[in-house]
């Protein structure tokens, strides 16, 4: 019975005019837009390589001891299926020998119309027009066939509702697929031209598989949320009104909705606020250090029967040798005390912000959970490494080169400071013992993006919420469908 | 083989459209149901067929309940429309096919078709014609094809010759005759006196959900059914 109602709706989307509407559709936006993505990949690819390149060439051995090394983040490979959050990432991390490492974003956008838009990549075919074409398949499956009397005479025979409602689920979710997966394939074929594209790598497989997968799941959800919405209404124009109050809120007000009001229930300061008030507190705490230096040095002067205003850059008597090396002795435990009261002030700044920023994307994330779309462009940006854990991911690979960058050079080298003020400031830079100025080089940055593994882990609750969507959406329908009027 | 017993429907608005109904449509037999719009003659087919609900009574076809077990009685019965309905853009074949699988009759060959058509008088290369090149008179034939195809022992028909020209209606009538003969137990709503005059073995005359009369064949045979109509009706007011 099931696959008779089943290949019957087969039969009947087929011989619809909105199927081959939606299969030329997809067979022109699908690959053309990853064909778009993929150019627009090329590009980014070969900006990164070539900035880093000159970078090595021009400053790659210049390792001095207040040296800002660059690591450069490679566009991520995924980015063609979604560009996600990508364009608004940084492109580089840069190290101080203070301990803070900040990130740089290029202004520079080579096609400003294609961000004011958005890229028409495969998240965006997805959730937009793949979602729009499940419902137009599906939003008067019953209603229509209610409005035409042919659910009377289905209904008259001796077949349950629920199979009705399953056939009509299954077999219009197998006609979209149909047109979905030959529209995809060909995307896949036009990725795989381009050398730079390992498409069919084990490596980028497995990433494929899951994206492939998540999409089969979230399509399932929008032709039971079309389905639903037919069993809500009993005629076509009903349907439609329906269809598209469904589709602007799933697809365009909630997902755009949620961070706005998050970002009014829940409002924190900006990133540049915290920046500065970061960079205040480590001069603030610099300043008060300098001046407990100057007067560890003069009292060190004093004992020696020196002048600490004469001293110049080098001990001349050894007077003033003493004295230096008494400084040097007792200068240690301020210098670690300054650095561990600027790493914690600045660990607290930034933690504080964290937290809150964490509350206001949580707030935003969860509200927006409400539409399957969101679940899903979480989950494919994810995969792709354009998600919304990215930024703290490029702060995570940022702080590693920081880390990086001050065991290959910044350890290297002992800053020591005398005096800071007038009339000249009296610093002594000295290389650590085995150092070769000559042979070092600036580290590369190894950027990681968030593993296939670890998206999935934290990525379950969007999961088991796609698979709540379409138990929801059945439920209701089955629901409605079996009070539904047929008269 | 079609049973009413005390049916009774009032809708959530308060209005009584079955009151305590009872009747018998045996094997062999045409019931006309007779009645003004809003009688209480679609309520019936509706409750018979599970599409909604008795407020009371029950009604049985070929002894399952259709309220308690609808899909053990609709195993039983086929349903004509006053508008026979299909999916326009199949053939008829394609049609024919699907609700004879959805009745459970698989693996029809061509000729199975053509004879069912041949017996509602549609010609054999209509099969291959898409429904929304049909006419009405056309699709009641099928509708009544479909009705043949599952077999059943009782047949329900709703306004059935509403629409139809005299040629088809006739043909149609034509076609009910057959189905007597083949013993199927066949209920009819209709407004059409003349053609339920023909036709019908019995007739029942409805009036605001009441039964108000049943007279047998030989009652109005050869009498004017639709003036003994007019007088019962009346009399139903007078009690009233």
């Amino acid at each position: 019975m099931l696959g008779t109602l089943v290949k019957k709706e087969i039969t009947e989307t087929i011989l619809d005019m909105r199927f081959w509407i939606v299969t030329v559709l997809f067979l022109v936006l699908i690959p053309l837009g990853m064909y778009v993505s993929r150019k627009d990949y090329e590009r980014r690819l070969a900006n990164y390589q070539q900035e880093h390149q000159m970078y090595r060439e021009h400053y790659g051995k210049d390792v001095g001891p207040f040296v800002e090394a660059q690591g450069f983040r490679p566009p991520p490979l995924l980015s063609i299926f979604a560009l996600g959050l990508d364009p608004f990432m940084p492109d580089k991390a840069i190290t101080s020998s203070s301990g803070l490492v900040r990130a740089a974003k290029e202004p520079g956008i080579d096609n400003p119309e294609s961000l004011l838009f958005g890229k028409a990549d495969y998240l965006f075919n997805v959730s937009f027009i793949v979602s729009l074409a499940a419902l137009i398949f599906t939003f008067n499956r019953i209603s229509g066939e209610r409005e035409r009397g042919t659910l009377r005479l289905i209904i008259s025979g001796s077949v349950r509702r629920g199979e009705i409602l399953l056939a009509k689920i299954v077999g219009n979710y197998i006609v979209l697929l149909v047109p979905f997966v030959i529209a995809l394939l060909a995307a896949l074929i036009i990725l795989n031209t381009s050398a730079d594209i390992p498409v069919w790598s084990s490596t980028l497989w497995g990433t494929l598989v899951a994206i492939i997968l998540i999409t089969l799941l979230f399509i399932l959800a929008m032709v039971s949320l079309g389905i639903c919405v037919s069993t809500l209404t009993h005629g076509s124009m009903a349907s439609i009104m329906m269809l598209f109050l469904v589709w602007v809120m799933a697809v365009l007000g909630i997902p755009k909705m949620s961070p706005m009001i998050a970002e009014a229930v829940y409002p924190i300061e900006s990133r540049n606020v915290v920046d500065l008030a970061a960079r205040i507190a480590r001069e603030d705490i610099e300043v008060e250090f300098n001046k407990k230096r100057e007067e560890l040095f003069e009292k060190c002067c004093t004992e020696f029967g020196t002048t600490w205003e004469d001293i110049a850059v080098e001990p001349r008597t050894d007077a003033e040798k003493q004295a230096y090396a008494k400084y040097d002795r007792e200068v240690l435990a301020l210098d670690s005390e300054c650095q561990k009261r600027v790493a914690n002030a600045i660990r607290k700044l930034e933690q504080d912000y964290r937290n809150r920023r964490n509350v206001q994307a949580s707030l935003a994330v969860n509200l927006s959970r409400i539409s399957p779309v969101s679940c899903c462009t979480y989950l494919v940006s994810g995969l792709c490494g354009t998600g919304p854990a990215e930024p703290d991911r490029f702060i995570r690979n940022a702080e590693r080169y920081q880390e990086q960058v001050k065991a290959a050079i910044y350890d290297n080298w002992v800053v020591k400071i005398y005096r800071m003020g007038e009339p000249l400031p009296n610093i002594r830079v000295q290389q650590t013992e085995g150092f070769d100025q000559s042979k070092a080089s600036i580290p590369e940055m190894k950027y990681e993006y968030t593993p296939i593994a670890e998206v999935l882990r934290t990525g379950w609750v969007d999961i088991l919420l796609l698979f709540t969507f379409n138990v929801l959406f059945f439920a209701v329908a089955f629901w409605r469908f079996n009070k539904y009027d047929v008269r | 083989m079609i049973e009413l017993k005390e049916l009774t429907k009032r809708y959530e608005d308060g209005v009584l459209a079955l009151d305590h109904v009872s009747y018998t449509v045996q094997p062999g037999e045409i019931f006309c149901l007779l009645g003004a719009n809003g009688a209480g003659k679609t309520t019936t087919i509706n409750i018979l067929l599970d599409f909604i609900p008795p407020t009371s009574g029950s009604a049985f076809i070929n002894g399952h309940d259709c309220n308690r077990f609808p899909l053990q009685a609709k195993k039983y019965v086929s349903y004509v429309s006053e508008n026979v309905q299909l999916y326009g853009m199949f053939t008829a074949r394609q049609n024919l096919a699907f609700f004879a699988e959805l009745a459970g009759k698989k693996g029809l060959k061509k000729k199975d078709y053509d004879n069912v058509m041949r017996t509602v008088g549609l010609p054999e290369r209509a099969l291959k014609m898409r429904l929304k090149h049909f006419s009405k008179g056309m699709r009641q034939k099928l509708g009544i094809a479909i009705a043949l195809l599952k077999d059943p022992p009782a047949i329900l028909m709703d306004e059935p010759t509403s629409g139809l020209d005299p040629t088809s209606a006739q043909e149609f009538l034509d076609q009910l005759r057959k189905l007597r003969e083949r013993g199927k137990a066949i209920l009819i709503t209709t407004h059409d006196i003349f053609r339920a005059k023909m036709i019908a073995d019995r007739v029942g005359i409805m009036k605001q959900g009441r039964l108000v009369a049943i007279r047998k064949r030989e009652d109005f045979k050869h009498a004017d059914l639709e003036a003994i109509y007019m007088h019962e009706m009346e009399a139903a007011e007078a009690v009233a």
